[in-house]
């Protein structure tokens, strides 16, 4: 690598994370920057099988993820997927969507379910 | 023949699991669920006598009665269900530990390591939609454990479609034969401590840490009232020397799971999750804070039983060549009138004097020769001694971001957001001279500069720009919930990016950075209370 210059301000940039990285004496620091090759930590319980799972996709990011997910959010909610961690609309919790006809536009109307008082 | 025989092992196997059984000696139970769980002649309740689960199981089951069977309950009612269900046919101490990462809700994630789910089946079957935690909570009868099938196929009509990749039929009757050898409803660890009672009135020690504000620790009292409940009255002294107090109520449920509301002197509330040790002696767990979801404390409570105990030294790192340096080292029941020759500090440690003594807390001053090593140091005050309450360093090797991964939700307009606090920690190298291994120290926490940074992952994402934000201390608050027009397709404001910390140890010394990654994603819809 020692015989190679970066040309471009690009590959410039790529020498200097790279550097900056090599020169920051933390064990942290000094793995390699990239993630998505790594394999995905995902929160407890975040259900893959769905893939993407509701929080993290199967790589452990975002960039698999629904956007917005209220775009899809019926999708999800009739026929039951993530049922750990959206209200189902199959058996569990059929009124949840009652006030909100368009959950792009009224997703602010649906609830964190079951409330406390039940 | 072989029909005589087949006809007389299922006998004697229906035999088998009849004479098991908890008997609900509950009217109120009786009352409330015997209108559809039938009442045997030694009190058995279908379905119900043939579980054990924690008390937020328990509860679950209850708001599930609540919600599709349309029991009525009052509040006070369904928790005095909780309330006996969960003393009477709870997890013992022993049980309750393997699981009690996910009750506390530790992210595991922030400890960098995966749930180890011990079993294929159960992994491919259970643990794609929740955690292993959520069923390892539990104890049934095989029985009970194979009419789990039934159950999710009623409660998830998409079960099989969604696990359309797998044979979820087969693998799930793989799944409930190891769960049913492996979680019975009677175990040796029942046998062995079902009949612990919770403790009642007592004293206990506290050492304790909220990551924003550092250790601390102090004096628990519990008393009991007329109801049964218990009521808290701490007062607790910070690393810093800042002193405050607590009050809280709370139950226990069975012998060692123990659940309080708290509220700290400055107003701010927090949930109880610990959870009691086998042996009585020691009290772990977390409270999480009710305000800001993210913001919590690890403690460990010791029970006060006259057998003398350490359990800090604040500081808990000094440097090699420091002079007359405080240190405070606190315990409970500690030999009165201490002498400096009754305390060691380890080597290259010499305490020149004690400046206060009580049998809880000594104040001494101490000298550290130029060329005591770094290592952790055994502390000794009379019979008491503890190893990993103070260390000796020379230099600031590096530093650290904890938590080093770690996740995020938006929310504030409807959904609560999740916080997270961040630290930077100092680290030197250890005895071995070797940075970046299991002997380095934890020499404390320090006041970088933080920043969020992009991680390019996607292109021209930008989250950077819609995620959040991080204060001077660390705490990193994520945007709000819901579409975002300003994003590209109006998407939300998650993302997943850096959080780092630039320190400098001195003046003149180099910049030293570390960095966390954190993922900030949506709020979850449903409150499950054991993901």
């Amino acid at each position: 690598m020692k015989h190679l210059k970066p040309l471009n301000k690009k590959a410039r940039k790529i020498e200097a994370a790279a550097q900056q990285q090599a020169d920051s004496g933390s064990p942290a620091e000094s793995k390699p920057d990239v993630r998505a090759l790594q394999a995905p930590q995902l929160p407890l319980g975040c259900a893959l099988i769905f893939d993407p799972g509701w929080e993290a996709d199967s790589s452990g990011q975002m960039t698999g993820l629904c956007q917005p997910m209220e775009a899809d959010l019926y999708g999800c909610y009739d026929e039951c997927w993530w049922p750990a961690q959206l209200p189902d609309q199959l058996t569990s919790f059929l009124e949840w969507s009652d006030k909100c006809a368009s959950a792009e536009r009224d997703w602010r109307k649906l609830d964190l379910v079951p409330t406390d008082n039940k | 023949m072989r029909l005589l025989a087949i006809t007389l092992t299922t006998a004697a196997l229906t035999a088998m699991l009849w004479a098991e059984g908890i008997p609900v000696k509950s009217q109120l139970v009786q009352d409330k669920c015997g209108g559809c769980h039938t009442l045997d002649s030694q009190q058995r309740m279908s379905r119900i006598s043939y579980q054990r689960k924690t008390p937020e199981g328990w509860e679950e089951t209850v708001r599930r009665m609540v919600q599709l069977h349309k029991v009525s309950l009052t509040p006070a009612e369904a928790r005095a269900i909780v309330q006996y269900l969960g003393d009477q046919q709870g997890l013992t101490a022993s049980e309750v530990d393997k699981i009690s990462y996910a009750l506390e809700q530790r992210e595991l994630e922030q400890r960098g390591e995966e749930e180890k789910i011990p079993n294929e089946a159960v992994r491919t079957a259970c643990a794609t939609c929740h955690s292993y935690a959520r069923i390892a909570a539990q104890r049934r009868t095989k029985e009970e454990w194979l009419k789990l099938k039934s159950f999710l196929l009623a409660i998830i009509p998409t079960i099989v479609y969604q696990h359309r990749y797998m044979d979820w039929m087969t693998t799930c009757d793989e799944a409930l034969a190891y769960l049913a050898q492996q979680f019975p409803l009677e175990t040796p660890e029942w046998q062995r401590e079902k009949n612990q009672t919770a403790p009642g009135e007592g004293a206990w020690v506290v050492r304790g840490y909220q990551a924003g504000k550092g250790d601390y620790v102090g004096q628990i009292k519990m008393s009991v009232a007329a109801d049964g409940s218990r009521q808290t009255q701490a007062a607790l002294e910070f690393a810093d020397g800042t002193h405050t107090t607590r009050t809280g109520t709370g139950h226990w449920y069975g012998a060692a799971s123990w659940r309080g509301n708290a509220q700290w002197q400055e107003g701010a509330k927090g949930r109880e999750i610990y959870h009691l040790s086998a042996d009585g002696t020691t009290l772990r767990g977390r409270w999480l804070g009710v305000e800001k979801q993210g913001i919590a404390g690890e403690e460990t409570l010791y029970h006060r039983d006259g057998h003398p105990r350490l359990v800090a030294v604040f500081p808990k790192a000094v440097q090699s060549g420091a002079k007359n340096v405080e240190l405070r080292i606190y315990g409970a029941d500690l030999p009165a009138n201490v002498k400096p020759g009754d305390l060691s500090l380890g080597d290259g440690l010499k305490v020149e004097k004690i400046t206060a003594a009580t049998t809880d807390r000594i104040t001494v001053e101490a000298t550290v020769s130029a060329d005591a090593k770094n290592g952790r140091r055994v502390v000794q005050v009379g019979p008491a001694t503890a190893q990993d309450l103070l260390c000796v360093y020379d230099k600031v090797d590096y530093i650290r971001v904890l938590p080093e991964r770690t996740m995020a939700r938006t929310g504030g307009i409807h959904y609560s957001k999740q916080y997270v606090q961040f630290e930077a920690h100092a680290y030197n190298r250890g005895p071995d001279g070797v940075v970046g291994n299991d002997d380095d120290l934890d020499i404390g926490v320090v006041k970088p500069n933080w920043a969020i940074e992009e991680l390019y992952n996607a292109y021209d994402d930008k989250d950077r720009e819609f995620v959040g934000s991080i204060d001077q201390n660390g705490l990193f608050t994520p945007a709000i919930e819901g579409p975002n027009p300003k994003r590209y397709r109006s998407g939300e404001n998650i993302g997943d990016v850096y959080v780092t910390a630039e320190y400098k140890p001195g003046n003149d010394a180099k910049a030293m950075k570390a960095r966390s990654y954190v993922l900030v994603s949506i709020p979850k819809m449903r409150d499950t209370l054991i993901p």
